[in-house]
């Protein structure tokens, strides 16, 4: 029995999406050859469906994304940071970054500053150079007090150190008599020569104790 | 590229950028079903964010195995048509649908766009305001079919309705739309 064109006109979209069997196209197209109503219908609507279907689609308005984005996951700038959260936590960037507030804390605390002490005028930038720069001299002072200090404890030891070679020059060691042992006298300078150096010795302290505290 | 399903689960565990992924992926189409069922752009918008939030609130609901993602997404944003459409429809009875022609006007006006260009955007306006014509089963086959290229079977799990009612309602659709763009002087491929 040959298809009517109610028929052709209910299966169109099967034919045009090739959803017929091959007996039913075989049908619908017998009919559609020889029928002035159906095969114009079948043209068009074939025609203008394709035409339809390759329309392009619509593009996004720009601001579509950002906007969802915004009232769904928060605002970018929250994202990019929570997005560089995994990279910021690996552990060679983790030990970086402790490593570098462990050395700011230290710095922070050997500047002499606290932050119970920190003021709101303390971050002001002439109070900041003046404090700087008065920690930068006493610094300084301090380097010059502990070098000085250090140079009397060399001249101390110097002096408190035994003569080498002009001292055997002018007083040949005796040879120790056999037997006995001592040893005083190798390890500790001469009775006499011993006062003489004390007292040397006493002189140079009080003269270098009163340079540094006129300093 | 990573399947969506996958980008459900790293959202669900909290990664935004895969949530960012599926946004960008999936705009285009939520956007375009929408602004071609609707045919106003400040209400496919308006639309699509509305679509995003809600499948952001329910991705705990989304099984793999109940369709792809997409086909969820179609859904979601097809229910959403049907309310805002049931919601809009006394006030749209007083006004004007034809809202999409002087923005092609303006277009063709202002500037050298290829005939090619120009041909299209005047098509798409035309084929627009020939679906506003469309009654809205019959408009929501045709953008899903034709404009979205949807299968007959992802279109049956979007509608929840037999796949003869999809085949029947397409096939009406598109000799209606067929018969309106003749109308309005489209000429067949």
């Amino acid at each position: 029995m040959s298809w009517n064109c109610e028929q052709i006109e209910e299966r169109l979209s099967d034919y045009l999406d090739n959803l017929l069997s091959a007996g039913e196209r075989t049908e619908f197209e017998r009919h559609a050859a020889g029928c002035a109503r159906c095969t114009p219908l079948i043209a068009r609507v074939g025609g203008i469906i394709r035409r339809v279907q390759s329309l392009a689609p619509i593009e996004v308005p720009p601001r579509l994304v950002p906007v969802i984005l915004d009232q769904t996951i928060g605002p970018r700038g929250w994202r990019r940071w929570l997005a560089m959260a995994p990279t910021l936590l690996q552990p060679r960037f983790a030990m970086g970054f402790a490593t570098a507030a462990a050395s700011l804390v230290i710095l922070f605390y050997a500047s002499g500053l606290s932050p119970a002490k920190i003021r709101k005028a303390d971050l002001n930038p002439v109070n900041i150079y003046r404090s700087v720069n008065r920690q930068s001299h006493l610094v300084y002072a301090r380097g010059v007090k502990y070098v000085n200090d250090m140079r009397v404890v060399y001249e101390i030891q110097s002096r408190l150190r035994p003569p080498e070679s002009p001292v055997r020059e002018e007083t040949p060691t005796p040879e120790p008599p056999v037997g006995s042992p001592d040893q005083k006298s190798q390890g500790a300078p001469h009775p006499g020569r011993s006062s003489t150096r004390s007292s040397n010795l006493y002189a140079f302290v009080v003269t270098q104790t009163l340079a540094g505290s006129s300093q | 590229m990573q399947p969506d399903a996958q980008l459900v689960q790293d959202c669900l565990r909290g990664h935004g950028p895969a949530w960012e992924e599926l946004v960008h992926r999936h705009s285009r189409r939520v956007f375009n079903i929408c602004y071609r069922f609707t045919g106003n752009s400040t209400e496919a918008e308006d639309l699509s964010q509305e679509v995003f939030l809600k499948i952001y609130r329910s991705l705990a609901s989304y099984r793999e195995v109940s369709g792809g993602f997409a086909t969820w997404l179609t859904s979601v944003t097809r229910n959403l048509l049907v309310d805002h459409y049931r919601r809009t429809r006394r006030d749209r009875l007083t006004d004007s649908i034809e809202d999409e022609m002087p923005r092609l006007e303006e277009k063709h006006s202002g500037g050298r766009m290829p005939d090619k260009i120009v041909a299209e955007a005047q098509l798409s306006a035309q084929v627009q305001q020939a679906l506003s014509h469309l009654s809205p089963e019959l408009r929501e086959a045709v953008i899903l079919r034709d404009l979205q290229g949807l299968e007959y079977s992802e279109i049956h799990e979007v509608l929840l309705v037999p796949e003869g009612t999809v085949k029947s309602r397409i096939n009406r659709g598109r000799i209606e739309l067929a018969r309106i763009l003749l109308q309005m002087g489209v000429k067949p491929d």
